[in-house]
């Protein structure tokens, strides 16, 4: 039924039209509306922002992945390195673990996340050498990484073993009698002596013979058949220098070193002779990957340089 | 034939019927990735159905990201010390699938610090035989004679004082022993393979080969996955090669 214009009294002329309760909490017509909405949205995101940065709670996953056991601040642990971490540390199969075993374990691995997330929290590599160094160390195989479990085709390692072809020759070997005059004897009668023994050693007497004779006994560097490398460290660079030059049978002339003067008889020299790559192939694949990774290394210097901002103080320049 | 909106009618409902089943069968996928996943690894192989879903799936990510290296028939190359997947023979572990997806996962010698990474074999004619610690070279005397006894164990005859040297210098200077163990058994926990078993990672185990990886030294390495493949990939190659290596018949 329609309402009587008369049944409501009548305004007077210029009267705001009063409110009613319903008016007042009416949202589209409250004058303050855009300040409350913003002060409510500044309100609640300061309220996640504080608790997700003191919490961690704010960036919870609500799920643990299939892969993984737990998730600990949203790093998840993987089954296998549970399984593989319970094995390890109880000495059994995982299906031989028992409960508290899995338990401990994994209460364990929990932790040492939680450790490892907080001392990257407190810049731990900052404060421990160790730490730090095992960093640099870990970064530096991570450059590698690619090298170190690349494959090298045929072409790539052919390429490489013709450009460093000299490396590649088998083992040169010797055998070498070194023979000296004992300690304390007058310099001058020690080289008379080592000269007149390297005269009767050409001649073809025995060495055992000549050092009787001659006063000189075996230095003791060398035993046996030896790798030039060997051969190099045990006699010095001066001996060896020497011994490498002389064919089976030859003998040095006398060369004095800081314990007197030396002779040389080689026994057996073979010098290096050079490999096929057939035969190179495994020490060609070592010094490949090697020479890669180290390249990887340099460049990975280079690019960290190019983009790092480095000052250097004049001084030090 | 069909008008203008019945035809277009019938595309949207195939369309929709197309894409309702890609979507059912990513969900279903996703279902077998996950109930896969939640197994412990070992336990994969009990569950039948499972296992041949995840040794399916293997396959193609093995062709990918395996075969380069262990071959398609997952042989391997004795030229380059690439084990045989096929052989029963493990380096490292026993061939479970925990244990092999864990090497799929970090690899061997690879940047992670779960990789297996606690020994390699030295290179004992070289100046500096070992990276890890000093120890001494060996003469190529020394290396023959090792390399001698060795050669016992695969039925080759041995004059006998190079054969009592060979042995000596395997407990003791060599270090052999310490890696391979005092029987030549190897140690699948470090990766030393076992030398009195026929069974060659390295070469054709004549003398000559050998001496050559007691002069040289071997270091195997083996990709990480955990950064390129997902974790269901990860466990199905696993599946996929455990599913390959079939134990010999018992002999009758």
């Amino acid at each position: 039924m329609a309402k009587s214009p008369s049944s409501t009294p009548a305004k007077p002329a210029g009267t705001p039209p009063a409110k009613t309760v319903k008016d007042l909490f009416a949202w589209s017509e409250h004058p303050h509306r855009t300040l409350i909405i913003g002060a409510i949205g500044a309100i609640v995101g300061l309220g996640m922002a504080g608790f997700g940065l003191f919490t961690a709670e704010g960036t919870r996953v609500r799920s643990v992945p299939p892969e993984a056991v737990a998730v600990v601040n949203g790093r998840p642990v993987l089954i296998s390195d549970f399984v593989a971490q319970v094995e390890a540390e109880m000495g059994v199969k995982y299906s031989e673990a028992n409960a508290a075993q899995r338990k401990m374990v994994l209460e364990e691995m929990i932790s040492e996340e939680l450790f490892v997330q907080r001392g990257l929290e407190i810049d731990e590599p900052s404060v421990d050498p160790d730490v730090r160094s095992a960093l640099v160390s870990a970064v530096q195989t991570q450059v590698a990484v690619d090298a170190i479990t690349k494959s090298p085709t045929d072409d790539e390692l052919r390429t490489f073993y013709e450009a460093h072809k000299a490396s590649y020759s088998s083992m040169g070997l010797m055998t070498v009698k070194d023979l000296v005059a004992p300690r304390g004897t007058d310099p001058t009668t020690a080289m008379n002596n080592a000269r007149a023994a390297a005269a009767a050693l050409r001649a073809g007497q025995a060495v055992e013979a000549v050092g009787a004779r001659y006063n000189m006994k075996d230095s003791g560097k060398v035993m046996g058949e030896e790798l030039y490398f060997a051969a190099q460290i045990h006699l010095g660079d001066a001996l060896f220098a020497q011994a490498v030059k002389l064919k089976p049978g030859e003998v040095s002339d006398p060369v004095l070193q800081a314990d007197g003067p030396h002779v040389l008889v080689t026994v057996t020299n073979t010098t290096p002779q050079a490999r096929t790559f057939e035969d190179a192939r495994i020490a060609v694949m070592t010094d490949f990957k090697q020479a890669l990774q180290n390249q990887m290394q340099v460049n990975e210097d280079k690019f960290l340089r190019v983009r790092a901002d480095i000052l250097i103080a004049k001084a030090f320049q | 034939m069909l008008q203008g909106k019945s035809r277009w009618k019938t595309v949207a409902v195939g369309a929709a019927v197309a894409v309702v089943a890609v979507l059912g069968w990513l969900v279903y996928r996703h279902g077998r990735d996950a109930a896969m996943l939640r197994l412990a690894p070992d336990s994969l192989p009990e569950n039948a159905s499972l296992y041949a879903f995840a040794v399916s799936g293997g396959k193609g990510v093995f062709a990918r990201n395996c075969a380069g290296c262990h071959g398609a028939d997952m042989k391997g190359d004795r030229k380059t010390g690439v084990p045989d997947l096929t052989d029963v023979d493990w380096q490292f572990g026993e061939g479970r699938v925990a244990e092999i997806e864990q090497i799929a996962l970090y690899g061997i010698r690879a940047a992670d610090h779960r990789t297996k990474n606690q020994a390699d074999m030295p290179a004992f004619g070289r100046e500096q035989p070992y990276a890890r610690y000093s120890i001494p070279t060996l003469t190529p005397q020394e290396m023959d004679d090792i390399a001698t006894y060795i050669g016992v164990t695969q039925g080759r005859e041995a004059e006998p004082e190079a054969l009592k040297r060979g042995i000596a210098l395997f407990d003791t200077k060599g270090q052999c022993f310490d890696c391979h163990g005092n029987d030549m058994g190897g140690d699948t926990f470090i990766g030393a393979p076992n030398l009195a078993d026929k069974v060659w990672v390295n070469g054709d185990g004549s003398k000559k080969a050998i001496i050559d990886i007691i002069a040289q030294g071997r270091v195997g390495v083996s990709p990480m996955f955990k950064n390129t493949l997902s974790p269901a990939q990860i466990r199905a190659v696993a599946a996929y090669i455990h599913s390959k290596a079939i134990p010999p018949p018992p002999a009758a």
